[in-house]
C-alpha cells in the first residue's frame, strides 16, 4: 500500500509539533507580507498615478497662466501701437488744419478772396503725403470729397459711402463731431491695388469756419501683423518651454488651435490635426480633446501607440486639455499611464526586496527557533524511548545532556522532572526487584515447606496393606501453601489403630509450625501413654502448654479403634465432632465429650467416650474447614449439609469415595468463593474383624 | 469487624460485631490487650452482634481469659447466638469465660 503509507507519513509529518509550528508561523508571515504587498502595491500605484496626473495638471495650469501673461503683453502692445497711430494722425491732421487755417487767415486779411483761399487750402492738402503714400481728405457738408488722393473719389458725393462691412463712414463722422471737434473711426477698407479689406484707422476734425471735415486714415493691419508676429514669437518661446517640460518619462505638452492646426508638438508640429483619429472610436482625436477641455481637471483617457512600437494602439494615455479662448488655442498634456506608474513599480520593487529580506530572515529565525525548541523535546523523546532498552538506567552522559537543557524553560523543567521521575523509577524498580526476589524466595520456601508438611502425613498404603480389616482415606487441603490442619493414624498396639484429626488455631506458616509440633507431640504422647484417648490428649496438652507464649492451640479429635471387636474409644479437645456413617446407609453426628483445645492450659481435663462400630460402619472426621466453608453469599456450609450430602452416598462405596464426594459437595456449595480455611478429612471404614482372622 | 467500647458500672463492655476469624482476630486481640494493659480488669463481651468465631478468635478469647486470671480480673460474655455458643461449648470456653444466657448486660453481675 504505497499510497496509504505515503499518506501516513504525510500525516505524521504534519502532525509533528515542529512542522506545525513552522508552517503556522511561516504561513502567517507569508500571508501578512502578501496582504501588505497587495495593499501597498495598489495604494502606491494609485497614488503615484494620481501624483503624475496632478503634476500634468499643474504644469498645464502654469502654461495657461503663462499664456495669460503673454496675452496681457500682446494686448498692451496692440493698444500701444494703436495709440501711436492715433497720435500720429492727430498730429498730422492738426498740421493740415493749421495750414487750412493759414489760408483762411489770408482771406481774412484780405490777401485772398474766399474762393482763392479755399482753393489754395484744398490744393495744399491734396498734395500733402506722408508715411506709406498716406494722404488727407476733406469733405464738405454735402459730403463731397473736395480733397482726396484718389482721383476716382475726388469731387464725388460720398454721402452713402460704406466700408467693407457696410458701415456708413461719412455719416458716422458727422455724427461723432456733433458734440466734439474730432474723432476716431476704425473701418474695414480695401487698400489700393489689393482686394482684401484691412482695418483702417480714420481721424477727422471738423473745421467749422468753412464747415469742412478734415481727416486722414492709416491702415492699421500692420498692428495685426505685428501681433501675429508676436504670437509666433510666443509660440516659439512656448515650444522652447514645452520641449523642456516632461511629465513622467516621455509625457509632453502640445498645442493646437481651434481650426485643428497643430502648432506645437514634438513630432507632429504644423501637421493637419484632423488626420488624427481615435483608434477605438475612429472619431477625430482633436475634437475629443476640445470636448475634454470643458473639464480640464478630468483627464481624457485613450489608447495610443508608442514610438518604440508604432501602430500598436495598446497603451493607455492621459490627456488634460485647456482652452485659451483669447487665441483660440488648446493646450493638452499627453502622458502614458504606465510611465506615470513606473515610480510605483520602482518603489514596489525596492519594497518587495525589503519585505522579502525580512521574510527570509524571519523564516530562518523561525526555523532556528523551532529547531531550538523542538530539539530538546526530540532528545527527551529519544531518551524516553531508549529508557526501556537501557533497563531504566541510561548512561550518565545522556542524563548530563538532558540536565544541560536550559531553553525553553518549560522543556528544561520537563527534562528535570523526567530525570527526577527516572531516579524514582529506578529506586522503585530496585525495590520491586528486591521485593520480588524476596517473594520468590518465600514462595519457593513455602513450596518446600508444603512438601515437608505433606511428607509428614502418614502412609495410607502401608496401613491398608497390613490391616485389611479397615478401609481408610485421608485428605489435607491447606487454604494457603501450608496450613494448620493435620491428621494422623498409626498402630499403638496390635489390632489397635490410633487416629486423629487436628486443627491449629490460625492459618499459614505459624499454624504449620505449631501443627508440626502438635503432630510430633501427639504421636509421642500416644506411644508413651497409649492406653486411653483422654490420657494421650492430657499428656500432649501438658507438653504443648509449655513454651506457648502466643497461646496457640490445637483442637483434636482422637480415637482408638480395636480392629477385632470394632470397639471405638474417643476423646475430644474442642474439635468438630465426627460423622458416623452407618453400614445401613444412615449417618449422624457422633456425640463427643467436651474438652479444651490443646495448648491453652495444663489444667484442661479430657474424658473418653466409647462406641462400637458394626461391620461396614464408617467414621468421618473433618475440620471446621468443611462446616465453615462459605459460599459467595457468606453462608456457611454448616452442620446439616454434610449429612444431606453423605446420605446420598453409595453405601457400598469405599472411604475414598466418601471423602471425594463430600469435598465435591463443599466445592459445589462454595462456588467461586475462595477456600477460607484449611480442610482435613479422615475416613475409616470398619470391615469385619473375622475376615482378618480367616485369612 | 467492628468493636465499640463503653464503660458501665465499673465494667468495660466491648460490643463485638461481625466475624472473628483469622483476618479480624488480631484487631480484637489488639483492642482487648490494650485495654488490659491500661488496667481494665473487668471486661464484658457483648456477643449479640458476633456472627462467627474461628479457631483464631477462640485463641484471642482464651488468651484474654488467662491474662485476666493472672491479674485477678474477670471476663464474661452475653448475647451469644446458637452457632457461636456451639463453638464455645466445643472448646470448653465456659470454664474460662463466664457465659451468660441473657441478651442484655446482666445487672447482677459481680
Amino acid at each position: 500500500m504505497p499510497r496509504g503509507s505515503a499518506l501516513q507519513s504525510l500525516i505524521t509529518l504534519f502532525g509533528r509539533f515542529r512542522t506545525l509550528i513552522t508552517l503556522l508561523v511561516i504561513g502567517s508571515l507569508l500571508a501578512t507580507a502578501t496582504a501588505f504587498m497587495v495593499v501597498t502595491s495598489r495604494e502606491v500605484t494609485r497614488s503615484t498615478l494620481e501624483q503624475g496626473d496632478a503634476e500634468a495638471c499643474n504644469i498645464l495650469r502654469v502654461i495657461m497662466l503663462n499664456l495669460e501673461d503673454h496675452k496681457v503683453g500682446l494686448d498692451f502692445f496692440r493698444e500701444y501701437a494703436r495709440q501711436r497711430h492715433e497720435q500720429q494722425l492727430r498730429d498730422l491732421v492738426s498740421l493740415v488744419v493749421s495750414q487750412v487755417d493759414y489760408f483762411r487767415t489770408l482771406q481774412e486779411r484780405g490777401l485772398l478772396s474766399g474762393e482763392q483761399a479755399r482753393r489754395a487750402a484744398l490744393e495744399t492738402v491734396q498734395r500733402s503725403r506722408y508715411g506709406n503714400n498716406d494722404y488727407f481728405f476733406i469733405y464738405d457738408r454735402r459730403n463731397v470729397a473736395i480733397s482726396h488722393a484718389d482721383p476716382r473719389i475726388r469731387g464725388r458725393d460720398m454721402s452713402n459711402a460704406k466700408d467693407s462691412q457696410g458701415r456708413p463712414v461719412n455719416k458716422a463722422m458727422w455724427e461723432m463731431t456733433r458734440e466734439r471737434p474730432d474723432g476716431f473711426l476704425t473701418i474695414a477698407w480695401t487698400r489700393l491695388g489689393e482686394e482684401k479689406p484691412v482695418p483702417k484707422l480714420l481721424y477727422f476734425r471738423h473745421y467749422p469756419q468753412w464747415d469742412w471735415m478734415i481727416g486722414s486714415g492709416v491702415y492699421i493691419d500692420d498692428i495685426d501683423r505685428d501681433v501675429e508676429k508676436k504670437k509666433a514669437e510666443i509660440l516659439a518661446v512656448l515650444q522652447q518651454a514645452f520641449s523642456k517640460v516632461r511629465v513622467a518619462e516621455t509625457g509632453y505638452f502640445f498645442l493646437f488651435d481651434g481650426q485643428g492646426r497643430i502648432l506645437i508638438h514634438p513630432s507632429l508640429a504644423h501637421s493637419d490635426g484632423s488626420l488624427l483619429r481615435d483608434p477605438t472610436t475612429g472619431k477625430q482625436h482633436l475634437q475629443n480633446l476640445m470636448n475634454a477641455s470643458r473639464t480640464p481637471a478630468v483627464p481624457l483617457k485613450y489608447l495610443w501607440d508608442k514610438p518604440s512600437s508604432p501602430g500598436e494602439y495598446l497603451y493607455q494615455k492621459y490627456s488634460h486639455v485647456e482652452h485659451f479662448a483669447p487665441f483660440d488655442w488648446y493646450v493638452s498634456s499627453s502622458v502614458y499611464q504606465d510611465e506615470m506608474e513606473r515610480p510605483a513599480a520602482r518603489i514596489l520593487r525596492r519594497q518587495t526586496l525589503f519585505v522579502g529580506g525580512i521574510l527570509l530572515f524571519s523564516i530562518i529565525a523561525v526555523f532556528l527557533l523551532v529547531a531550538r525548541v523542538t530539539s530538546p523535546l526530540a532528545r527527551l523523546t529519544c531518551h524516553a524511548e531508549q529508557l526501556d532498552t537501557s533497563g531504566f538506567c541510561p548512561p550518565e552522559s545522556e542524563r548530563r545532556g538532558l540536565r544541560a537543557i536550559r531553553f525553553p524553560h518549560e522543556i528544561a523543567h520537563l527534562a528535570w522532572a523526567f530525570l527526577n521521575m527516572e531516579e524514582r523509577l529506578d529506586e522503585y524498580l530496585k525495590n520491586i526487584r528486591e521485593t520480588t526476589a524476596a517473594r520468590e524466595r518465600m514462595a519457593s520456601e513455602l513450596r518446600i515447606a508444603r512438601d515437608i508438611q505433606m511428607s509428614m502425613l502418614p502412609d495410607r498404603q502401608g496401613i491398608l496393606r497390613e490391616q485389611p480389616g479397615i478401609d481408610l482415606a485421608a485428605l489435607l487441603e491447606p487454604a494457603r501453601e501450608v496450613g494448620g490442619d493435620l491428621y494422623d493414624f498409626f498402630m499403638i498396639a496390635p489390632q489397635r489403630l490410633c487416629f486423629l484429626v487436628g486443627d491449629v488455631s490460625d492459618k499459614g506458616i505459624p499454624a504449620a509450625l505449631f501443627m508440626a509440633r502438635g503432630k510430633a507431640t501427639l504421636r509421642s504422647a500416644a506411644r508413651r501413654s497409649g492406653a486411653t484417648p483422654d490420657s494421650i490428649l492430657a499428656e500432649a496438652n501438658r507438653e504443648l502448654v509449655e513454651g506457648n507464649e502466643l497461646m496457640m492451640f490445637i483442637t483434636v479429635f482422637l480415637g482408638i479403634l480395636d480392629l477385632q471387636t470394632g470397639e471405638l474409644a474417643i476423646s475430644n479437645a474442642g474439635h468438630v465432632p465426627p460423622v458416623l456413617l452407618g453400614g445401613d446407609g444412615g449417618c449422624r453426628w457422633l456425640e463427643v465429650p467436651p474438652g479444651k483445645p490443646l495448648g491453652i492450659t495444663e489444667k484442661a481435663m479430657f474424658t473418653s467416650g466409647s462406641h462400637c462400630l458394626k461391620a461396614e460402619d464408617a467414621l468421618l472426621v473433618m475440620t471446621d474447614g468443611v462446616t465453615e466453608a462459605q459460599n459467595q453469599n457468606d453462608e456457611f456450609y454448616g452442620s446439616q449439609r454434610p449429612l444431606e450430602s453423605l446420605n446420598k452416598r453409595e453405601v457400598s462405596g469405599n472411604a475414598d469415595s466418601v471423602i471425594s464426594g463430600l469435598l465435591q459437595d463443599v466445592r459445589t456449595f462454595a462456588g467461586g468463593a475462595p477456600q477460607s480455611d484449611d480442610i482435613a478429612m479422615l475416613c475409616i471404614r470398619y470391615r469385619q474383624a473375622l475376615d482378618h482372622d480367616k485369612t | 469487624m467492628d468493636i465499640f467500647e463503653v464503660k458501665k458500672n465499673g465494667w468495660l463492655i466491648l460490643d463485638l460485631k461481625g466475624r472473628m476469624d483469622a483476618v479480624t482476630s488480631p484487631l480484637v486481640r489488639e483492642t482487648i490487650m490494650t485495654d488490659i494493659e491500661r488496667g481494665e480488669t473487668r471486661i464484658l463481651l457483648d456477643c449479640s452482634g458476633l456472627e462467627y468465631v474461628s479457631s483464631a478468635g477462640l485463641r484471642v478469647l482464651f488468651e484474654a481469659a488467662y491474662r485476666l486470671v493472672e491479674l485477678s480480673g474477670r471476663i464474661g460474655c452475653y448475647g451469644v447466638n446458637a452457632n457461636v455458643r456451639k463453638i464455645f461449648n466445643l472448646a470448653d470456653l465456659g470454664s474460662d469465660i463466664r457465659i451468660y444466657d441473657e441478651q442484655e448486660p446482666p445487672p447482677a453481675f459481680e
